[in-house]
């Protein structure tokens, strides 16, 4: 019960009953309870003014990593009491140390400062209002207000990213490049490292280029040695946000593995200089616009670090893939688990011209791992092992590249080891060899 | 003395009050009422009971009342309240600062704190004891009115505390 209302009542009760006994010394009991209350309400809280600044050590953390908050909250009005601050850091990020409330009083213009410690995982974190609640020593007239921390100077979001890993580099041969040189062949000759071909000499062309068998073998006529050209291509990440796809046992959910992948693949082809963008395909499209360089990852990033899984009718299949975002003969990377019903889609995104890679976390041996061993789980795994490999077995048939990764081994590792398959698939119709 | 310790005081002082009062008037069953109330407030307190202090209260203000039905010195009725008054805020006191991650100033703020309830409590002992000196005689229709003025006052008094509690 209001401590206010409890002692009012109280004061109240005893007065009936003095008046009720025509007794003066009931009613004298009176006296030093509405003392109390008036004491309390002469020194009660006048409207505070206070300001409010919060800083956060990083806006921009990796999973796990340590956030230090510094709340800063200074009076800027008349004295305070009893004064309670309470920040609202958010109820996802684990509070590792210090305090997120205080109890203090405050003389005019003095300053108190909070600090705490946070941690968390993926996502992006908003921080809410401050509560204040003001009061006088009595604490029966209390002022509550919900301040807003000033974000002039101060960082009032924070997000944390994904794990980012170091890789080799993914061997892809988009169909077109760009013009800018960079390290994926452009099935272009010029000056390069890898043969190419043989055209004839042309003025100009440095000696130690020309082709002297070919010169024996043809009277008259001399030959000089191309090289493949190579340059930066556009890649479109596709990150497959679908929740039929992301399967979730507990707590632990492969969409997290799946952001994983498309966040350290998005480093690597930035970091080859390659012009990236990024749709989030779940229950609805999140579009990235290509991009290049730390900037772009920085916006990949903080559009994966937002990522949560979704359904929708509508994009319930790859079907509704919109392939025009991504320019034309482009490289296609789609990140994604993969349900038996997409295999018809992939191929025809090679029809269009692109070039597809998959990186697809095995939802097989993921569920597996985390459900409890039995005869029924086993055969079930039997049968779930058969249709993936099945579906996959489909999509390289089509000329898809494709990677399995069991989620049971870090991507750069389970990557690393399997990088010799990782040849990318040079199409017959378009190949330069032909 | 730590803050619990003074609690425990406190409320011994308030139920030495009214016991004393009782004794005095060689009123028996009143300490039969008074005794295991004490025992149950420093129980609640012990146990953490927060609703303990309040209902305490209650029932002390209550017996004080009897107290003063009886005939016992209204003085030592008035002082047991007080006190059993301050004990509650007390009590309420400390479970905030035992309910805070963080005091800052704590020292401060508790000895501020206590001096202005040792403040309020001796000017309320103080009036509530003149009061009690003081003898004013109305006709029947006076009193009637002044009753009447005193319930409307209450119950305004009661709807402004209803407002500010919200």
């Amino acid at each position: 019960m209001n401590r206010l209302l409890f002692l009012g009542l109280l004061t109240y009760l005893v007065a009936l009953l003095g008046l009720a006994s025509l007794n003066g010394a009931i009613l004298a009991l009176t006296i030093p309870l509405l003392i109390f209350i008036g004491a309390s309400l002469l020194y009660g809280p006048e409207q505070p003014n206070i300001s409010i600044s919060r800083r956060l050590s990083t806006d921009r953390a990796k999973e796990n990593a340590l956030v230090q908050v510094t709340l800063t909250v200074t009076n800027e009005g008349g004295r305070l009491e009893l004064v309670h601050i309470k920040d609202a850091p958010p109820r996802k990020l684990a509070l590792i140390e210090g305090e997120t409330d205080v109890l203090t009083t405050l003389n005019p213009g003095e300053t108190v400062t909070l600090e705490y410690t946070l941690q968390g995982q993926r996502g992006r974190y908003e921080f809410g209002n401050v509560f204040v609640r003001a009061a006088d020593y009595f604490r029966l007239f209390k002022r509550d207000f919900s301040l807003e921390a000033d974000s002039a100077d101060s960082r009032v979001d924070l997000f944390i990213y994904p794990d980012v890993f170091r890789i080799q580099r993914i061997p892809i041969r988009p169909r077109q490049t760009k013009a800018y040189a960079g390290p994926i062949p452009a099935r272009l000759g010029g000056t390069g490292i890898d043969f190419f071909g043989v055209r004839n000499y042309q003025p100009g062309d440095p000696l130690r280029r020309i082709n002297w068998r070919a010169n024996a073998r043809h009277d008259g006529a001399f030959f000089t040695n191309e090289f493949e050209q190579e340059r930066v291509a556009d890649v479109g990440i596709i990150l497959d946000a679908r929740q039929r796809s992301n399967i979730q046992v507990g707590d632990e959910s492969l969409f997290e593995y799946t952001i994983q992948a498309a966040a350290t693949l998005a480093a690597s082809f930035l970091g080859d200089g390659n012009r990236v963008g990024l749709l989030r395909y779940g229950d609805f499209l999140d579009w990235t616009v290509p991009g290049y360089g730390r900037i772009q990852q920085e916006r990949i990033l903080q559009s994966l670090a937002r990522a949560q899984t979704g359904d929708s009718l509508v994009f319930d299949q790859l079907e509704k893939l919109p392939t025009r975002l991504f320019p034309a003969k482009s490289q296609i990377v789609l990140v994604s688990p993969m349900v038996m019903d997409d295999a018809p889609f992939l191929p025809r995104l090679l029809a269009r011209g692109y070039s597809l890679l998959v990186i697809s976390p095995d939802p097989v041996s993921f569920e597996a791992g985390l459900l409890e061993k039995s005869e029924l789980v086993a055969t079930a795994v039997r049968i779930a092992r058969i249709e993936r490999t099945l579906l996959i077995s489909k999509l390289r048939q089509a000329g898809i590249q494709v990677f399995d990764w069991d989620v049971r081994i870090p991507f750069d590792r389970a990557l690393g080891a399997n990088m010799a398959y990782m040849r990318p698939v040079i199409h017959s119709s378009m190949s330069i060899l032909t | 003395m730590n803050r619990k310790t003074i609690l425990y005081v406190t409320i011994f002082i308030a139920w030495l009050f009214l016991t004393v009062g009782f004794a005095l008037n060689g009123r028996s069953e009143g300490l039969i009422v008074i005794i295991p109330l004490a025992v149950f407030w420093l129980a609640g307190e012990r146990r953490g009971w927060r609703w303990a202090s309040s209902l305490s209260l209650l029932f002390y203000a209550l017996t004080a009342l009897g107290a003063i039905w009886l005939g016992i010195l209204p003085i030592l009725a008035i002082l047991g309240l007080v006190t059993a008054v301050t004990a509650w805020d007390m009590s309420s006191f400390n479970h905030l600062l035992d309910g805070m991650s963080r005091v800052y100033k704590e020292d401060l703020i508790i000895q501020q704190y206590r001096r202005r309830l040792v403040t309020v409590a001796a000017i309320g002992v103080v009036i509530a004891i003149l009061a009690t000196t003081i003898q004013i005689s109305f006709s029947f229709v006076a009193a009637l009115m002044l009753g009447l003025v005193a319930i409307a006052g209450f119950s305004f008094a009661i709807s402004f505390l209803r407002r500010e509690s919200d």
